[in-house]
């Protein structure tokens, strides 16, 4: 890392890039330090990480229910899935347009794109996680007394768990895609909209300060959830380790 | 001696629509087994043994007949009846203790209650210090140790065990063996062991119902009176080995002259 930014500045400083199109990580680092300083850095990163979090949640609240409805009972798949596999392929940023005029070009319209963008990995590895249950585990839970509750609770939703955490960090990320393209393109605060700010006057170092500090975030966040998917399934090292 | 299992008059047949053909597993099944006896089940593949005992178990529901354990008739799965499976079916997401208080967890018992079983069960199969370790991380023979731990810590009645060394090494699987029978000998369950190595039927057995295959009967069963535990090597073992052996081989050459044949035989 230390060495690709000592690269970076080198080739601006030597001229090779023109600063205009490609400004130094001093120049970048040194308006980061600023917009540190007056406090304007950290409001649009509240506003941005206001809205993944409140998209990320309602796609949590809707897509694991139904992705689990979907693996647990015939009826339902057959009700929903062609639904969802008519609009998958439909892209988040397709939607913009007709969510400005549903929804207004506030806060709601954004929160619900995003809530699109998360809801179909969520949805789907939550239903590949539940395809995964083995008969064998459920003929031994019968064999041992469990009800259909406790084989619910601790056979089905152990054997998805893993699945729903990949589809719970993949979400995040589209949520977090998905968050950058809708404030390029109809925001007045957050961090795309430091970006296409800084695109509109110029100042591209505007620009890499968006980028950058988007780049951290999602690092941090990852972080986050690989840190609770090592809570939450401490047993994953071992699996791998032996089939 | 009470009787502890008895299938009556057992049909299993399998339809499958896809291929508009009906396999018969297995055929006029009549078996009784004694409380704390130790029956093998015995034969080739396909004969229907696992089959046998997944309808004891209670996970199939037979074609015709019935099966009354521990003097009510089977209708599904139930902790009275333990199971040991070939694959053994342990859950990568609970350690060792975890899986052994599955049963009991799952019945009520208090923690306190749970961590004397556990304790119990786990010195009972020599696993002391792997408690916290998850399945994953055991090798074979350790893990079906878990997995008979885990069975037997629901206090069965009866132990039905599918090939449960099946997939050991020589070594290990006659090592287990012997383990079993200690393990068995400490708290006497009746038990119904599936496994297609006249060896280790002889080894552990009282009883061995030899099964026939296509369709899957009773083709014979035969007592073993030698005292535990037996000499792998000694004549009467291999008196034993070689008339269960001549059995089986009949079998195979009755198969083996084809299947058209054995459906016409039909009075077998």
């Amino acid at each position: 890392m230390t060495v690709f930014l000592i690269a970076w500045q080198m080739a601006v400083s030597a001229g090779w890039v023109n600063e205009f199109f490609l400004p130094g990580p001093v120049r970048v680092f040194g308006q980061m330090a600023s917009m540190v300083a007056d406090g304007s850095l950290f409001i649009h990163i509240g506003v941005s990480l206001a809205r993944v979090a409140g998209g990320f949640a309602i796609a949590v609240l809707v897509a694991l229910p139904l992705g689990m409805a979907i693996g647990l009972w015939r009826p339902v798949f057959h009700l929903v899935d062609p639904w969802i596999e008519l609009v998958r392929p439909i892209p988040p940023i397709a939607w913009i347009p007709l969510a400005i005029l549903w929804l207004g070009l506030g806060e709601t319209s954004k929160v619900a794109i995003i809530a699109y963008g998360a809801f179909f990995p969520i949805a789907l590895n939550t239903l590949a996680g539940l395809r995964g249950v083995q008969r064998v585990h459920i003929w031994a839970a019968l064999s041992l007394g469990a009800s259909q509750r406790q084989i619910f609770w601790n056979v089905v939703m152990r054997t998805a768990l893993p699945g729903i955490v990949v589809g719970l960090r993949l979400g995040a990320g589209m949520a977090f895609v998905v968050l950058v393209a809708a404030e390029l393109i109809l925001a007045n605060a957050g961090l795309g909209f430091l970006i296409q700010e800084g695109r509109n006057q110029l100042m591209t170092e505007q620009i890499m300060v968006g980028i950058v500090t988007i780049g951290i975030l999602g690092y941090f966040i990852n972080k986050g959830l690989l840190w609770l998917e090592s809570r939450w399934i401490p047993y994953r090292e071992s699996v791998h380790a032996t089939r | 001696m009470t009787e502890k299992i008895r299938v009556s008059g057992l049909d299993m047949r399998f339809e499958s629509e896809r291929l508009e053909r009906t396999v018969t597993a297995l055929e006029g099944i009549d078996l009784c087994v004694a409380a704390g006896e130790f029956i093998c089940l015995l034969g080739p593949s396909g004969c229907g043994k696992t089959t046998l005992l997944n309808l004891i178990a209670g996970f199939l529901q037979p074609t015709q007949g019935t099966i009354i354990a521990n003097g009510s008739a089977v209708t599904g799965p139930g902790p009275e009846r333990g199971v040991v499976f070939q694959e053994y079916g342990l859950y990568p997401w609970f350690t060792v203790s975890q899986n052994i208080a599955f049963g009991p967890r799952m019945r009520g018992a208090s923690r306190a209650e749970q961590e004397e079983i556990v304790r119990h069960y786990v010195s009972l199969v020599h696993l002391g210090g792997f408690e916290q370790h998850y399945p994953g991380e055991l090798s074979g023979g350790m893990k079906q140790r878990v997995s008979i731990a885990r069975a037997l810590a629901n206090r069965p009645d009866i132990l039905l065990m599918d090939e449960p060394f099946g997939a050991l090494d020589a070594m290990t699987r006659e090592t287990m063996q012997e383990e079993l029978l200690r393990i068995w000998d400490a708290e006497k369950r009746t038990c119904v062991f599936v496994t297609h190595s006249i060896n280790e039927a002889i080894y552990l057995a009282d009883r061995i119902v030899i099964l026939s295959a296509r369709p899957g009967r009773i083709k014979d069963v035969v007592r073993i009176d030698l005292p535990r535990l037996r000499e792998r090597a000694s004549s009467e073992f291999f008196e034993l080995y070689r008339n269960v052996d001549l059995i089986l081989r009949e079998e195979l050459a009755r198969l083996r002259a084809g299947p058209d044949v054995v459906e016409d035989a039909g009075a077998g």
